[in-house]
């Protein structure tokens, strides 16, 4: 007995495209409602903050940012850089950078940072901001296992056709679509617990301005929260071409010929 | 950071620029000439206020630097010369303001992003908010992408902006198939 034997070639079509969107929904729906709670708690380290917010490439990015803005390295090739100086304060993480010989990349910078990253995650599952491993892999169990029910009856529903001798090719395109997007899905899931995304969305909540401009102190923890396109348009713009380059994009504008607008004024020494 | 001039900021506020019974008022002109609505002309102006307020409260030998709409006002205002230097300079700013262009080059253009980034963090600490984000735009926006603008005459040319050019594109495309498939249709 075929289970979908009432429905034509086209109302299976049909059904299984709804399905298909139920199934996005849900796997919208399930990682921002049935993360772990965590626990509640607080961050002002930019190093910590960006990796709750990106991981360990953003952990990487802030610090050779903080690095750029205080001209301890410096643009070497297109994507690449090079140690300047070595004489300033930084972080445990960023004396590791420094001690880095010729140019780098940013994956080179993630492999140099790898265990300062990794305790620092270790630090945020320990105060309940990050899950650990076996919550994430069941967080992204929950997200792909709809997925996983829908190709299983899409499959059956392949081969009833099949042995018809009915055309099945559009079947099998959706098939493939459920898995590259199950798989995206998966891939896309953060480890943040609700207590680590409440942090991040204070931050963020209140950081507008250093998102649109942060001055150079204020750089790690724009680029620790927001990313490296806040970097787009400042002087500090080559961290975010390493960025791009890492992740196949083009570099953009972010060295542009130094034309650009810009003016000002002052009271200072005019009687002000 | 020093307290909050509220004498100063009273004054500017309390300024009109421009005779105020012209039949085309300051910020009738402003909208005109950047295409922005009468509302939005009127944000940028107060922005423009605080902008000198800025200046004026900024340490001795310290610049500020503007956004690109709230330099435009700047711009406009400067050309009504005689309220400018006669009469908001001394009166309501009580000191000189005058405008500094970029010379051009990688130097300028650090200076006036680290001035820009100042000045935004000036406007938060003296303000009590952050700046607002369609009037005081992203580094890419005011560093990249505004400072293209260039002035044009809607007589000489046709104004589209992207997304109508997009619309447009699609429309003409959608009109191009119909009326391939009548003319199929007829042909057959």
């Amino acid at each position: 007995m075929n289970l979908f034997e009432t429905y034509t070639g086209a109302d299976f079509l049909a059904f299984y495209a709804v399905m298909l969107l139920t199934c996005v929904g849900l796997s919208l729906w399930i990682p921002a409602n049935l993360r772990p709670e965590g626990r509640k708690g607080s961050l002002d380290d930019p190093e910590e903050l960006a990796l709750l917010s990106g991981g360990a490439q953003r952990h990487a990015l802030t610090v050779l940012a903080d690095l750029y803005v205080q001209g301890a390295i410096e643009k070497a090739k297109k994507t690449r850089v090079s140690v300047a100086r070595t004489s300033i304060a930084t972080t445990s993480a960023g004396t590791a950078v420094l001690r880095k010989v010729g140019d780098f990349s940013l994956s080179e910078t993630m492999r140099t940072l790898k265990d300062h990253a990794q305790e620092i995650e270790a630090h945020l599952i320990k105060r309940g901001l990050l899950m650990q491993s076996g919550e994430v892999m069941k967080l992204r169990l929950m997200c792909v296992a709809p997925y996983v029910a829908l190709v299983l009856v899409g499959f059956y529903r392949q081969q009833a056709g099949k042995d018809l001798g009915e055309p099945t090719g559009y079947l099998v395109a959706l098939l493939i679509a459920t898995v590259v997007i199950a798989l995206f899905r998966a891939g896309t899931i953060h480890p943040r617990t609700m207590a680590g995304n409440l942090v991040l969305k204070n931050w963020r909540d209140r950081s507008s301005r250093i998102k649109r401009a942060p001055e150079g102190s204020e750089v790690p923890l724009a680029v620790g929260l927001f990313g490296t396109g806040v970097l787009a348009g400042t002087p500090y713009a080559h961290v975010h071409a390493m960025r791009q380059a890492a992740s196949g994009g083009d570099s953009g504008s972010g060295d542009s010929d130094g034309g650009g607008g810009g003016c000002g004024g002052g009271c200072g020494g005019c009687g002000g | 950071m020093s307290a909050f001039d509220e004498g100063l900021w009273q004054r500017l506020k309390a300024h009109t620029i421009g005779p105020p019974e012209a039949s085309l008022t300051f910020t009738d002109r402003l909208a005109r000439e950047n295409r922005w609505s009468p509302e939005y002309a009127a944000r940028v102006i107060l922005e423009y206020k605080r902008f000198c307020y800025l200046a004026r409260t900024a340490a001795p030998g310290e610049q500020v630097t503007p956004s690109d709409s709230v330099d435009q006002a700047w711009h406009l205002h400067l050309t009504y010369s005689r309220d400018y230097w006669e009469e908001f300079c001394p009166k309501a700013l009580d000191a000189p303001l005058h405008h500094g262009p970029t010379a051009g080059g990688e130097v300028e253009r650090t200076r006036y992003y680290d001035q820009y980034a100042a000045t935004l963090k000036a406007y938060e600490d003296a303000f009590g908010e952050a700046p607002p984000a369609d009037i005081w735009p992203d580094a890419k926006r005011r560093f990249e992408i505004d400072p293209v603008g260039i002035r044009v005459n809607p007589k000489d040319v046709m104004i589209l902006s992207r997304p109508e050019l997009v619309a447009a594109l699609l429309a003409v495309g959608v009109f191009a198939g119909i009326l391939g498939w009548m003319l199929r249709g007829i042909v057959a």
